[in-house]
């Protein structure tokens, strides 16, 4: 950016620079300090090459206790019924769903932030598209649980697949959750593939690095040979294009898809257009919430602030702030259609989602969602670390919300008034729930413990280091 | 009872309060385990009486006893066959029970009617009940009559036709009372603060607590004066006079076995010695202490939509086809746009794109030109309805569906296949007012068997497909149990198995095939012609198809006969026409329709356009609930026709519901003339 700049000035008529007086932009670099490839290697490696840090092994066995209120849940639910959960006739989804679209979405950011962003050829990316990706690859396996086992008899659940069959009866390809099962199943091997594949030359870096043998042998089968030939690194850059190009379109793709399982129905408050590209953002807010409400605290256990500089965490504070608006705009503009559409049904179901049986989730979404990010117009408070960790865990919050909130309003109060109930979760609900971030932390503590935390190879290629010319040629 | 007579015995089918009482129970057979016998129902014979299936248990009969207690050792099969020697000797007892016929001259009764007791009431109307004088009205409760069903769950969990509470009873009293009551006792808890929709008249405020959907009723103390009373639980009734309470006999009870335990409250302690039902001079304390109702139907209110769609006697001469002109569908393009005017049978055979860009279905036979040779449809004249729920537990009993008890009633997990709305209408009145005189509108509503279904679209495995007649079929063995289906269901009709209901209690752990054997004796009530639900599966109203299919057979096997005595020919020779094989018209009668007492349903095949399904559905009164959703449902309906009282104080020119709609439909236009033509006259 700055070469540019450089060149526009030499360019310009030096007598109308005098009159206009430009501020002189500088451009913060990626990677602060000044530091060195080895410094970066040594920063990323010692991570996973230490010795296990006491609380890694506090928060681990935490995290496996929370998570095995998800086992237990299941294995409850599984041997009598789905009956332990809240669900009914009206609400006949309740929490599984939302769960499943709130952990959903939360995987958005990663795939964004690799595929998109390296597309666009946003540099800052480098530094947390690893932890990202691995965010949303155990994203989309919490997902995955609940629609798994919100079904009656789980036992069956392979049936969505088209497998072939002596019955010849194939699943339905018309409705929106045989899509999901694709279009989910397609973004986690995606997904998986994408964050394998960028890790390779940072698993060879490790393996290279390594004393005993077991990491020899386990970062050795990892790395996949890699040898940091010429021709590996053609093939992997090619790779990983094309790998950035087709994750482009499941960004979008994926939560449009799962907005459809709401869209698609005929419902009132469910039966809207705009809920694609609705659900698309608000999954990229609360994607972008959840890895700053991660890389936060790890840039301060670990020290990462040279890597994690404030430029990144302003830039995503402005993703926030956009997308916030995006959804915010979206909650208006169902207002507005339900009333301009003039069906008696949408508009009620509206007013009933702001003032009914459940506007006290209605005002804490938009609360969360709205106002919120909001504050991120204020540089101040875009610096001031806790506070932006605060807000993304109210932006994790809103989002759940609104997922209950388009879940469960609609169901609760819908054509028939005699039919009209109330949902509310019960003790196995709210564990089973619980347990999943057991779940998570689990697989992101492993993978803080294992895996490189951040691609070392793509970092250094965006330090200033790696412009020994200071972009003057 | 005296207590001076020793050796008391009671013979009852099981052991309750009487029992209690008694040095001796003896267990009684039930009626179809019984010799008998009996006047015919228009009492011009006596006959014997044949049982069903020998005795369960080791039980005995009425006769059994009563011949024991005659020092007879008669068994009660030769008593009755010596009885039927004695009266006819020409007739053999064997070929009776064979042919079920008895030659015999009959005798007619006359039978008398008396209307002097009615034209010589006298009601209590010089000292009218008050608020410090309110009486109380014992009726027999609607699930248990005077008691003695009270152990039977199908009775327990058919809501109540007007309270909608299943597996208890509560004590009604009026708005006005409710309201006057909050006040003097503020701690009660009868009535909800009006919510934010109710002050702004989007939805009429509930008639009582539900807490997270659970209604929460205060209990009170009604006494009489004399130190007898009762506690019971409140529950607020628009319609009822206001200082008369109305509590129900029957419930309650202290020794009634395991379903009926902990049902209800007991009312017979103020049933006074006269038997007089209607107690004067009572008064309510409150208890400070609450009941759980499980009520069935949260929200009383239709809110101006046109559900059940009703008019005045002269709003349909001027207009039959007035519920024609009502809801979203009277002023959206046409369902079935340039087919609109076709007649039934083409729309049913070929389910008519109409205007529409995508093509509809057509649910033909596989790799077949032709629709299926019925086409199934139902009509529900709501003239005719009087919500006594027969069809509920008509349905039940058919289809095996299962009781869940109170406490999944109250989770909203009730398995009616048939469930029947009930909506309360009124004047215009204050949003946030709970009315206290009201229109009361019934609606039986199951599987609409919609032909462009939005359960079938939605199913990920094809668990619920269309079938070549029109039905919207349910795979059980298929589903999977995403539930979809039922949250895209615009009726709400479509029931899950959240439990294994049929094979144990919902506070059991299941133990699959480790766990116990299932009691044999509730497998004998299952109707074997119907599939027996597992959980994790949906369910709903399939119109009876096992009687469908039987009949179909029937009918086939009778025109294969009949072809092959005429022609000879057998097999793959036989050819059989269309008209042969079609069903006849008043052949099928589904569960429901069987029982209804006032034939306020029919069903029947639409390809037939002289079927009686037909020529309701061609009635202009005829209409689709949310038809503008294009879901084209086979169940319509006939719209209510009012014949107010024109000389009566509550007389309007228009059903109260009817006004409810037009007020919210065309909330602009109502204050300039389209209103003026409507308005109330009192």
């Amino acid at each position: 950016m700055s070469t540019s700049a450089n060149q526009q000035e030499d360019a310009i008529n030096p007598e109308l620079l005098k009159k206009v007086k430009p501020a002189k932009w500088e451009d913060t670099p990626l990677v602060l300090n000044k530091r060195s490839f080895h410094w970066v290697t040594e920063k990323i490696c010692g991570i996973v090459e230490q010795k296990t840090p006491t609380w890694w092994w506090w928060c681990f066995i935490t995290a496996m206790g929370i998570a095995s209120f998800t086992g237990l849940g299941l294995v409850y639910l599984v041997s009598t019924g789905v009956g332990v959960w809240g669900n009914n006739n009206p609400v006949n989804w309740g929490w599984a769903i939302v769960n499943f679209v709130f952990w959903i979405g939360i995987g958005h950011a990663g795939t964004l932030i690799s595929a998109i962003l390296c597309l666009l050829k946003q540099k800052w990316r480098t530094s947390i598209n690893r932890a990202s990706e691995a965010m949303t690859v155990f994203a989309v396996m919490c997902a995955g649980i609940f629609p798994l086992f919100h079904v009656g008899r789980v036992w069956f659940a392979w049936w969505l697949f088209p497998l072939p069959n002596a019955n010849a009866i194939w699943p339905q390809f018309r409705s929106p959750l045989e899509w999901d099962v694709f279009a989910v199943s397609t973004y986690f091997t995606v997904s998986i593939l994408f964050w394998y594949m960028g890790m390779i030359p940072d698993l060879a870096v490790i393996r290279d690095r390594a004393k005993e043998t077991w990491r020899k042998y386990f970062y050795g089968v990892l790395a996949m040979g890699w040898r940091n030939a010429n021709n590996h690194w053609r093939n992997f850059e090619m790779a990983y294009l094309l790998l950035a190009g087709l994750s482009t379109p499941l960004v979008l793709s994926v939560h449009t898809i799962v907005s459809f399982d709401f869209a698609v129905a005929n419902l009132p408050g469910w039966h809207t257009t705009i809920f694609p590209p609705y659900f698309v953002a608000g999954a990229i807010f609360s994607g972008f919430g959840m890895v700053l409400t991660l890389l936060l605290p790890l840039r301060a256990i670990f020290g990462l602030h040279d890597l994690i500089t404030e430029k990144h965490i302003d830039n995503m504070c402005k993703i926030i702030l956009a997308t916030g608006s995006m959804v915010g705009y979206a909650y208006s503009m169902e207002f507005f259609i339900a009333w301009y559409g003039a069906n008696s049904y949408e508009g009620f179901a509206f007013i009933n989602r702001a003032f009914g049986n459940y506007w006290w989730a209605y005002w804490i979404m938009v609360s969360c969602n709205v106002i919120c990010p909001q504050l991120f117009w204020f540089k101040s408070i875009k610096n001031n670390i806790p506070l932006v960790w605060i807000i993304s865990i109210f932006v994790n919050i809103g989002m759940w919300f609104e997922r209950f909130v388009i879940a469960n309003t609609t169901l609760s109060r819908d054509f028939l008034p005699s039919s009209w109930g109330y949902y509310s979760p019960t003790v196995v609900d709210i564990f089973t729930f619980f347990g999943t971030f057991g779940f998570f932390s689990i697989l992101f503590l492993l993978f803080l413990r294992f895996l490189p935390l951040m691609p070392m190879a793509e970092v250094k290629s965006v330090m200033p280091a790696a412009d020994p010319h200071g972009g003057k040629h | 009872m005296s207590k001076k007579i020793e050796n008391k015995i009671h013979l009852g089918h099981s052991v309750n309060e009487t029992s209690l009482v008694c040095d001796f129970h003896i267990a009684q057979s039930h009626y179809l385990e019984s010799w008998d016998q009996g006047k015919t129902w228009d009492g011009t014979a006596l006959v014997p009486v044949q049982p069903l299936l020998a005795p369960l248990f080791e039980t005995h009969s009425d006769l059994e006893v009563l011949l024991m207690l005659l020092g007879s050792s008669e068994s009660s099969h030769d008593f009755i066959k010596s009885m039927m020697n004695k009266r006819s000797p020409s007739n053999n007892f064997a070929d009776f029970l064979r042919l079920g016929l008895e030659k015999q001259n009959p005798v007619y009764h006359d039978a008398k009617v008396s209307l002097s007791d009615a034209l010589n009431f006298e009601g209590n109307l010089i000292n009218p009940p008050s608020f410090d004088k309110p009486e109380l009205l014992l009726i027999p409760d609607f699930h248990a009559w005077d008691g003695r069903y009270a152990n039977n769950g199908w009775m327990q969990e058919c809501p109540d036709p007007i309270s909608k509470v299943t597996w208890d009873n509560s004590l009604l009293i009026s708005p006005v009372l409710a309201k006057e009551l909050e006040a003097k006792y503020p701690e009660l808890g009868l009535l909800p603060e009006p919510t934010m929709l109710n002050k702004s008249g989007e939805i009429a405020p509930d008639a009582a607590n539900f807490d997270h959907g659970k209604q929460k009723a205060p209990i009170v103390r009604i006494s009489n004066g004399d130190d007898k009373f009762f506690d019971a639980p409140l529950y607020v009734q628009p319609g009822l006079a206001d200082y008369t309470i109305v509590g129900s006999l029957g419930l309650g009870r202290k020794q009634v076995g395991r379903v009926g335990e902990g049902t209800g409250y007991n009312a017979y302690p103020l049933l006074n010695k006269q038997s007089d039902r209607i107690v004067s001079n009572i008064s309510i304390e409150p208890t400070g202490t609450f009941r759980i109702l499980a009520n069935v139907q949260e929200h009383w209110s239709m809110e101006g939509r046109a559900i059940v769609r009703e008019g005045n006697a002269e709003e349909y001469i001027e207009d039959e086809a007035f519920a024609s002109h009502m809801g979203a569908e009277s002023h959206s393009p046409k369902i079935w746009g340039k087919d609109q005017e076709a007649d039934l049978a083409y729309k049913a055979q070929t389910t008519p794109r109409g205007n529409s860009s995508y093509e509809h279905p057509d649910h033909n036979y596989e790799k077949s030109e032709t629709p299926g040779l019925h086409q199934w449809g139902m009509a529900i004249d709501l003239n005719q309805c009087t919500g006594c729920s027969a069809c509920v537990v008509a349905c039940q009993s058919e289809n095996n569906i299962p009781i869940v008890g109170k406490d999944q009633v109250l989770r909203g997990r009730e398995m009616h296949w048939i469930r029947l709305d009930r909506y309360f209408s009124s004047t215009s009145r204050d949003g946030a007012e709970l009315p206290s005189d009201v229109q009361v509108s019934f609606q039986g509503v199951a599987c609409m068997h919609c032909e462009t279904a939005p359960c079938e679209t939605v199913c990920p495995v094809n668990a619920t497909v269309h079938d070549e007649e029109g039905l919207n079929a349910m795979a059980y063995n298929r589903c999977v149990g995403t539930r979809y289906c039922a949250n895209n269901c615009p009726y709400k009709v479509r029931r899950f198995n959240f439990f294994d209901w049929n094979k144990r209690n919902t506070d059991e752990l299941y133990k699959g095939p480790l766990g116990e054997e299932n009691d044999s004796l509730p497998d004998m009530g299952k109707n074997p012609d119907v599939t027996v639900r597992m959980r994790g599966v949906m369910e709903k109203c399939t119109y009876c198809v096992q009687r469908i299919q039987e009949s179909k057979i029937q009918v086939k096997v009778k025109a294969q006969r009949d072809a092959l005595l005429e022609t000879g020919k057998d097999g793959s020779e036989l050819e059989l026409s269309e008209s042969d094989i079609k069903v006849p018209d008043g052949t099928i009668k589904t569960a429901c329709q069987q029982v209804c007492p006032s034939d306020s349903i029919t069903f029947g095949d639409l390809s037939d356009p002289n079927s009686n399904v037909s020529k309701l559905k061609s009635n202009p009164r005829d209409y689709s609930v949310l038809g503008y959703l294009n879901t084209r449902p086979r169940t319509t309906f006939l719209a209510k026709v009012r014949n107010p009282n024109h000389d009566m104080p509550d007389f309007a020119n228009s059903p109260h519901s009817a006004r409810e709609y037009h007020d919210k439909a065309h909330p602009v236009h109502h204050d300039d003339g389209h209103g003026s033509q409507k308005e109330e006259t009192h």
